[in-house]
């Protein structure tokens, strides 16, 4: 409803009997393509939309969400100081951060390990519910939450690199080590898997519901 | 309202938008214009000028900081006497000495592999094209190059030295390495690289080649087509 009042004229490359390459955006016609469907120029297979893009990318988040759990529960990295081990989670790092008075810091790895990976994960079940229930509302809106999402969703590999860094580097011997836990292990896969999961979705799903119903 | 003026011979100016499949014939861009998506507000397209030669240039500069970035430390700490310094490369094997070879293997990918290998790859494509030619697999090179584009991480991995250094602070003395002025001026290149990259004119370039049309490409004076447009023509 919201987008009729807008009085925005346009026609959907696959209401024109068109599709775009994924890879090198060239606009071809279905009909043209119709014995291979590859891509004339850059002989990629042409999908007019992903291929089981909604399927795909639940199974991706859900992964996510499964493999968060240990991440946060194992420790990333154990500091040990003139022979006494303080093992780290993702949390009690953070923690660990603001009692030392290093505001600005805890709240980069927050943001990174936390606010983005939970974030991502809750803005792309809203977009695969939204676009299963065939909602008209604020298609613009959630497209751009899509944007958003595959802008920052790399950032949150910094806590990864933050434990390869530390562990090279802190390797004095008795006055102190960094040695990495296993939970950088299971961050890292949901960094990853989340990153996979945001290039399954394919945002012209929210566009169709409306397309279609324009006839 | 399938539109009969279509046809497969002119659907080289066309474009769809990614976000939200809207079909646009689109106009010639002048200089830095956008074209945004009327409906989606996506960005479907940017001016074309000089692109070729903005990236060649900050990707031939990004391989002369990534190379200084690889051959001395980022980072030295200094404590009680004792100096430990690490590399780029040091970084990702030390997790491989804690049986997390893993996430050693990926943090190598991220930050030297994958990086080195877009440089290579947008080198490959773009310095033939720039002397008017088309490379041998250009198009199996360029697709795999553009595919590694969101892998690699050398911004994410600065922002980790950045942090590493502060939170080192009071443990040690934290001693910058040439690495790390390295690093940080391949971020700033590669930025660069990244937003001068017009993937769309350098299908078109070697489109044209293909063609055999040279003439009509690297010539900055004809400007007798170039709108001032920058909303694209609906379909």
């Amino acid at each position: 409803m919201s987008i009729n009042s807008k009085k925005v004229q346009v026609i959907s490359a696959r209401k024109a009997g068109m599709a775009s390459c994924h890879v090198c955006h060239l606009v071809v016609s279905l009909e043209s393509i119709k014995q291979n469907n590859i891509c004339t120029r850059c002989h990629s297979p042409i999908h007019s939309r992903k291929v089981d893009s909604i399927s795909r990318t639940w199974a991706l988040v859900v992964t996510a969400i499964i493999l968060y759990i240990p991440a946060n529960l194992y420790p990333i990295m154990t500091l040990t100081k003139l022979g006494q081990g303080e093992p780290n989670t993702i949390i009690s790092g953070v923690m660990h951060l603001i009692h030392s008075g290093m505001w600005p810091l805890a709240l980069i790895v927050f943001v990174a390990s936390i606010i983005v990976p939970v974030g991502k994960l809750l803005v792309l079940m809203y977009l695969l519910m939204t676009v299963q229930n065939r909602s008209y509302n604020h298609p613009k809106d959630r497209t751009t939450l899509y944007r958003i999402l595959e802008l920052f969703g790399h950032w949150s590999m910094v806590d990864v690199f933050l434990v390869s860094i530390l562990v090279a580097l802190v390797d004095l011997g008795f006055i102190a080590t960094i040695e990495p836990g296993v939970g950088v292990l299971y961050f890292g896969a949901v960094v990853i898997t989340t990153l996979f999961a945001s290039r399954a979705f394919d945002p012209r799903l929210i566009w169709d519901v409306i397309d279609d119903d324009l006839g | 309202m399938p539109n009969s003026n279509l046809n497969p011979q002119d659907s080289k100016d066309l474009l769809a938008c990614h976000e939200c499949d809207s079909l646009y014939r689109l106009p010639s861009l002048e200089g830095r214009t956008l074209a945004r998506c009327e409906r989606c507000g996506s960005v479907l397209a940017r001016g074309d000028a000089n692109s070729i030669d903005n990236t060649l240039a900050y990707t031939l500069a990004a391989l002369v900081f990534f190379t200084i970035a690889n051959a001395y430390p980022i980072l030295g700490l200094r404590v009680a006497g004792q100096e430990q310094f690490y590399t780029l490369l040091s970084g990702a094997t030390a997790l491989a000495k804690f049986d997390l070879l893993a996430v050693g293997i990926v943090v190598f990918l991220t930050t030297i592999f994958f990086p080195l290998l877009i440089m290579i790859g947008l080198l490959y494509v773009l310095i033939p094209l720039r002397t008017g030619r088309v490379p041998r697999y250009f198009i199996p090179i360029f697709k795999f190059t553009l595919a590694l584009l969101p892998w690699g991480m050398v911004g994410v991995y600065m922002l980790g030295v950045l942090v590493a250094i502060v939170k080192l602070a009071d443990l040690a003395t934290v001693v910058p390495g040439w690495g790390l002025y390295a690093l940080f001026s391949l971020l700033l290149v590669t930025v660069a690289a990244a937003a001068t990259l017009n993937p769309r004119v350098i299908w078109q370039t070697s489109d044209i080649l293909s063609s055999g049309q040279k003439d009509s490409l690297f010539d900055n004076n004809s400007k007798d087509n170039a709108q001032y447009i920058s909303k694209p023509e609906s379909l």
